[in-house]
């Protein structure tokens, strides 16, 4: 199983929100990570089939999903960044109404996934109110519900951990650490934490432009050397947040005697900084995390 | 499929707004029936009529022929022990006033099935001098003329076999099938549920998982235009019944359901050899296309503009100015004498072509009434019917297209571009 992306372009009008994206995708978890703007959701809506793009390719297999076409979409799971419901169908009519639409004919058979998803996603209390009464979360949920209904060898989730509370997330993260190792699943995010333990690789988009594609344990070791933990005063901390990228600003618990010893302006603070050289004599170096990855390429000095 | 359009229909109906609206509709709609059939006149119309009922009940099926003198006299004998002082019913028995109505009734229709076969032979004489004088004129309006005749020879030839029926119920659903401001009214609410069907997608945004679902765009657009059909047809199928039931309660709606058309007045020049029943259900077919290219222009509006708004005002707009362009446009003019004599009259007939004559065709049914297409002599109906499906096709063709491009999420939207037009040129 192989998604292939060659030289993929699409402009809106003059506005160009992808360029010469290429890539090849294999079974596992890609986590797709950038700023607003930076074109992931374009790169998704293309390859489910909802715009097409500017110049290049898309194959799957060898083929190109757009020739393939329902012979492409009955094996896509999307979850879209801003999907309607319908507000006056219950979640369970709502999964019948795509199961009709994603071509799922046995009846019976449709029943019986439609209890499993909604258990897996801890739906089922609320499986007969109605869509337009749901919370955002719980939209969320359906929504993934929807796109796995389908049982998808590729799937393509847009931001799916957007609304959801720890629990959901974490959940969220197990069910897709389970099924993803015999299938594509490409997973947009902001929240760099949710894919750092599931992404077999993270692809950098920034501006349209693919700058990295690798898999998350060498990302992690470039970054050795990079991040630091430094404890300043209080009164410094400016000075270094205009010098550095800051992913992490903490208070320093003082003990009683550090606090005598020191007086409120003084205050102990501990910064995590982001810098190819040691930014200072005390500077200790640390781990990297995904976050920190995430902000030494798109971060930027002074926020 | 068949479940992705049951899918379709039940979004489209399974919502308050529908159902709210649906029965003020149907009420709305019932009450202007039963008022313009007098439900709710204080002088015990329905008593009248159960017994003008009962009274054609006496001679129904009875052949012209072997009761017609027996009207004649009856009729007579009536007419002439009528003076001042019988005119108010309850003197001579509480029926004696309507009697002598009721037997004119019967009489009128007596009398015109009596020599409703004199005048058909007139017109088949007139025809066939034409065909055997072959005018002279140019070779292609003689070629035409004589198919004419030969046309008209054909149509009249069968002689009609009447029987007595109580006719006024039919003569009174025929006369009000005309267009009426309620039927737009049930136009327009046949608008407002087919305007969001096309576009309520994007307006929430659902297309996303539409469009990249297994059954696509081409699927779904197929689904929908089903379900948007079926709806129409059910919807002008739910209105006929209800006419029927109410017409029903004042009239013998079933004795004359078999009659030949012929057998009511205005349709005496009917050229086509149908009954009663047949008519309404071609009426109604008819009827069906108007709704149905009104409902298919509303839904390439909604595909173009992907919002609910447009459709609403545009099928809106549509329905009233329909309303004024059958009233102060109307249709077409031409009548039975109204003979072509130039080769390509066509493009000349085909300028009366209006797509609203299919909501009232009973013109079509009043006179033999031919288009003359390159020399030969076609029913103005049919042509009507062609025009009228040509015109569908196109509509779903467009739409389809509309529904389908992939060009961009942003859809073309005419205010927004015209904003932003502006906002350009001022800069
Ligand atoms: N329909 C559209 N018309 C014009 N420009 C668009 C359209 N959709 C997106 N863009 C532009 O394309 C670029 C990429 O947008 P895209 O939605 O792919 O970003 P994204 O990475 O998904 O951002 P986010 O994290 O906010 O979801 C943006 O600059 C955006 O303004
Ligand atoms: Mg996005």
């Amino acid at each position: 199983m192989e998604l292939k992306f060659d030289n993929v372009c699409k402009n809106y009008g003059k506005k160009r929100a992808l360029v010469d994206f290429s890539a090849t995708l294999t079974e596992g978890v890609y986590a797709l990570l950038g700023p607003n703007g930076a074109g992931k959701s374009t790169l998704m809506n293309m390859t489910a089939d909802i715009l097409r793009p500017t110049a290049g390719t898309i194959t799957y297999n060898g083929e190109s999903i757009y020739k393939l076409g329902d012979k492409f979409r009955a094996v896509l799971g999307f979850l879209p960044q801003s999907a309607g419901l319908y507000n006056s169908f219950s979640a369970r009519s709502l999964l019948r109404y795509y199961g009709c639409l994603k071509g799922m004919d046995d009846k019976k058979a449709i029943e019986a996934r439609i209890d499993e998803l909604l258990e897996l996603v801890n739906l089922t209390a609320d499986a007969s109110r109605k869509a337009g009464q749901y919370s955002g979360g719980m939209r969320q949920r359906l929504g993934i519900a929807v796109a796995l209904l389908n049982d998808p060898k590729v799937l393509i989730l847009d931001e799916p951990t957007a609304g959801l509370d720890p629990k959901e997330r974490i959940r969220f993260r197990n069910i897709i650490s389970k099924i993803s190792f015999d299938r594509i699943v490409i997973l947009a995010t902001h929240i760099v934490s949710d894919v750092e333990y599931i992404a077999k690789d993270v692809l950098l988009l920034r501006q349209g432009q693919l700058i990295r594609d690798t898999d998350v344990s060498s990302l992690l070791a470039e970054m050795e050397g990079k991040v630091w933990d430094i404890k300043v005063l209080a009164a410094e901390v400016p000075s270094f947040m205009q010098k550095y990228k800051i992913s992490n600003i903490t208070k320093v618990s003082e003990t009683e005697e550090e606090a005598e010893a020191t007086n409120a302006e003084n205050g102990l603070t501990a910064l995590r900084v982001l810098s190819d050289e040691r930014p200072s004599e005390t500077a200790t170096p640390v781990p990297a995390s995904l976050e920190d990855v995430y902000l030494y390429y798109f971060g930027e000095v002074g926020i | 499929m068949l479940r992705l359009i049951r899918a379709e229909l039940k979004k489209m109906t399974v919502s308050k707004f529908f159902l709210v609206t649906a029965v003020l509709v149907g009420v709305v709609y019932i009450v202007m029936l039963l008022q313009t059939l007098g439900f709710f006149d204080p002088e015990g119309y329905f008593s009248t009529a159960s017994y003008e009922n009962k009274l054609f009940q006496q001679y129904q099926g009875q052949s012209v022929d072997d009761c017609k003198n027996e009207i004649y006299n009856e009729y007579s004998r009536l007419e002439s022990a009528s003076t001042d002082d019988n005119q108010a019913p309850g003197q001579y028995g509480p029926y004696a006033y309507q009697d002598r109505l009721i037997y004119q009734k019967l009489h009128e229709q007596v009398k015109y099935f009596d020599t409703y076969h004199d005048t058909i032979k007139l017109v088949l004489q007139n025809a066939m001098k034409v065909k055997q004088k072959q005018l002279d004129l140019s070779p292609y309006t003689n070629e035409f003329l004589v198919r004419q005749s030969d046309r008209v020879i054909e149509a009249y030839q069968y002689k009609k076999d009447f029987s007595i029926y109580n006719s006024s119920g039919w003569t009174n659903w025929l006369g009000r099938a005309s267009i009426s401001v309620m039927d737009f009214l049930l136009l327009a609410f046949l608008v407002v549920v087919i305007a969001p069907v096309f576009c309520s997608e994007h307006e929430k945004g659902a297309f996303y998982l539409v469009f990249s679902s297994r059954r696509g765009r081409g699927k779904t657009f197929l689904a929908k235009l089903l379900a948007c059909t079926i709806f129409t047809l059910a919807f002008t199928l739910i209105l006929l019944i209800i006419k029927f039931a109410v017409y029903s309660l004042r009239f013998d709606m079933f004795a004359g359901l078999l009659q030949p058309l012929q057998s009511i007045p205005d349709f005496q020049m009917c050229p086509y050899s149908i009954n009663i029943l047949q008519t309404l259900l071609l009426l109604y077919l008819f009827r069906i296309l108007f709704y149905l290219v009104v409902v298919f222009f509303t839904l390439l509006v909604s595909c173009l503009f992907k919002s609910v708004l447009f459709p609403f005002i545009i099928g809106g707009a549509m329905s009233i100015s329909l309303l004024f362009l059958q009233q102060y446009a109307a249709g077409y003019q031409v009548g039975f004498s109204d003979i072509n004599f130039s080769k390509f009259y066509l493009f000349k007939d085909l300028q009366t072509y209006s797509f609203t004559a299919l909501y009232n065709p009973l013109a079509f049914f009043e006179k033999f009434d031919v288009v003359n297409l390159f020399g030969f002599p076609v029913y103005r109906l049919t042509v009507n019917i062609a025009l009228t499906l040509l015109l569908i096709a196109v509509l779903i063709t467009l739409a389809y297209f509309a529904y389908t491009r992939q060009v961009s999420l942003s859809s073309w939207n005419p205010v927004r571009l015209l904003r932003k037009k502006s906002k350009e040129a001022l800069s």
